[in-house]
């Protein structure tokens, strides 16, 4: 569905100094597939993923989505292979000017699609993602995962063949992130949908992906299937990354996830019911 | 005469505040797209629209007025009138609310544009669709900003001919030394200013999410 070939991507910094992103990126991802990519901030997991609408333009290598190589398209060519990408993002990224309901049509308004197929489009989409009474409301009248849920049901307006996720629930609490998880599993499992999902949360990758590759200082240094990376880990970030795990599976690292952990640490019978 | 007076000033201040919204916002919007970094970086147009912008801005108005009495007279047909003092007018606020737009875009969440980027927008259905809707209320701040400038510009005008409230004041208040008329229209023009600001107030408070 998606290959990635020897994929370069290096920013300008002040004077000659550039920084270099990515570095010869390989990946290989299937159809139907939910596809991990983890590592430390700054590994360039986000920078990956963002290549892969062209969000950010490589500076050299190859990536082609279901046979079309995006990386020479033209402005409008690129337009249309964008409508069959959907993208959800940290911050959620809803218009505050639109309802729920404008939001989700959003993407269909752009690309031209007549009102009442928007229109039965968006009620279907409102039912799935559990939001049919929330149509007429305003982003800042939502929860945080109340606005993701719109934000993952605007990404499907188009129906999209791949779906990237950038760090989705990084923003959400651990009763939140269980719940949209969810809902992207059950989207990949009803939809077929390819799903591409960005985070430093193991326990993310865990519960929902079927694949995963670890990204360190801009290089693929493993990837493979959740469960062998699970049971035999081969790098040294990876086995980091798991160590930083608790036996509930949750991070308990010191390092920076700390940080986005902070007072979001399980507690109770709660917690653990919901791992496993 | 303070009826027709007061007449005349919101003409003069509702005609040159149409006039420049219209013609401040398109500037405003590229300077803002035109930006580095922004959806249609281009430093070259950036720069002569900064450049004209500045120029315009750095004129004070009453000097204004004088050298753009020519143009005046080309628009409307004549230099001395409340119909006239509307050119000057408009031309001295196109430039703030150009400003005042431009602020207001680049006020506009990053991430928001780059969504819509990511589901296949165009550069203009980025501006249609998202820049102008999501800064509406700050663009609507500004212009009520302008308004406010503008009633405050138009007395100027009416010293030199324009009419309106401004005129009134010099003439019955400064040069016939009538301290009544003054204090009525200080008040006139305190009200009109509360009463622009509260309509702003409202309105954005109606546009804001």
């Amino acid at each position: 569905m998606i290959r990635i070939r020897q994929l370069r991507k290096t920013f300008d910094g002040t004077g000659n100094q550039g920084v270099t992103a990515l570095e010869n990126v390989n990946l290989d991802i299937g159809r139907g597939d939910v596809f991990g990519i983890i590592g430390p901030s700054g590994a360039g997991k986000s920078t990956l993923l963002r290549c892969i609408n062209m969000l950010e333009k490589p500076t050299s290598g190859s990536i082609y989505i279901d046979g079309t190589e995006i990386t020479g398209l033209t402005k409008r060519d690129l337009r249309v292979v964008r409508r069959q990408v959907g993208m959800v993002f940290q911050h959620f990224n809803l218009l505050s000017s639109r309802t729920v309901y404008r939001n989700i049509a959003f993407p269909m308004e752009i690309s031209g699609i007549p009102k009442t197929e928007i229109d039965k489009r968006v009620q279907e989409l409102l039912g799935l993602v559990g939001l049919e009474d929330k149509a007429s409301a305003y982003p800042s009248q939502l929860s945080g995962g109340q606005k993701q849920r719109v934000g993952i049901a605007r990404a499907l307006a188009t129906r999209p063949k791949v779906l990237l996720c950038d760090e989705a629930t990084s923003a959400l609490d651990p009763r939140t992130t269980r719940s949209v998880l969810e809902l992207l599993r059950s989207i990949n499992k009803q939809f077929g949908l390819t799903i591409v999902m960005v985070t430093h949360e193991m326990q993310v990758i865990k519960q929902v992906c079927s694949r995963v590759a670890v990204i360190e200082n801009g290089g693929v240094v493993e990837q493979g299937s959740v469960q062998d990376l699970f049971t035999r880990p081969g790098a040294e970030i990876t086995k980091g990354l798991l160590a930083g795990m608790d036996a509930a599976g949750f991070m308990v690292d010191t390092s920076k996830q700390r940080r986005d952990f902070e007072g979001l640490q399980p507690r109770g019978k709660e917690a653990i019911k919901n791992v496993g | 005469m303070l009826v027709k007076a007061l007449y005349q000033t919101l003409y003069m201040v509702s005609m040159s505040a149409l006039i420049s919204s219209i013609c401040g916002m398109p500037l405003g919007i590229m300077l803002a797209i035109t930006n580095d970094g922004s959806i249609a970086q281009n430093r070259t147009l950036n720069a002569i629209l900064a450049f004209l912008v500045n120029t315009t801005r750095s004129v004070p108005f009453v000097i204004l007025m004088v050298v753009m009495i020519p143009f005046t007279r080309f628009v409307t047909g004549s230099s001395i009138g409340t119909t006239a003092a509307i050119v000057p007018l408009s031309v001295a606020a196109v430039p703030f609310v150009a400003r005042v737009v431009e602020t207001s875009i680049r006020e506009v969440d990053k991430g928001v544009i780059e969504a819509a980027q990511a589901m296949g927008a165009s550069t203009l259905q980025v501006i249609l669709k998202v820049l102008i809707p999501e800064a509406l209320p700050a663009i609507i701040a500004g212009i009520t900003l302008t308004a406010v400038n503008l009633i405050g510009y138009s007395a100027m005008a009416g010293a030199i001919g324009g009419g309106g409230l401004g005129h009134v004041a010099i003439r019955y208040g400064y040069q016939g030394f009538d301290m009544k008329v003054l204090a009525a229209i200080v008040v006139i023009l305190v009200v009109l200013v509360q009463g622009t600001q509260l309509i702003g107030d409202l309105v954005i408070k109606k546009v804001t999410h």
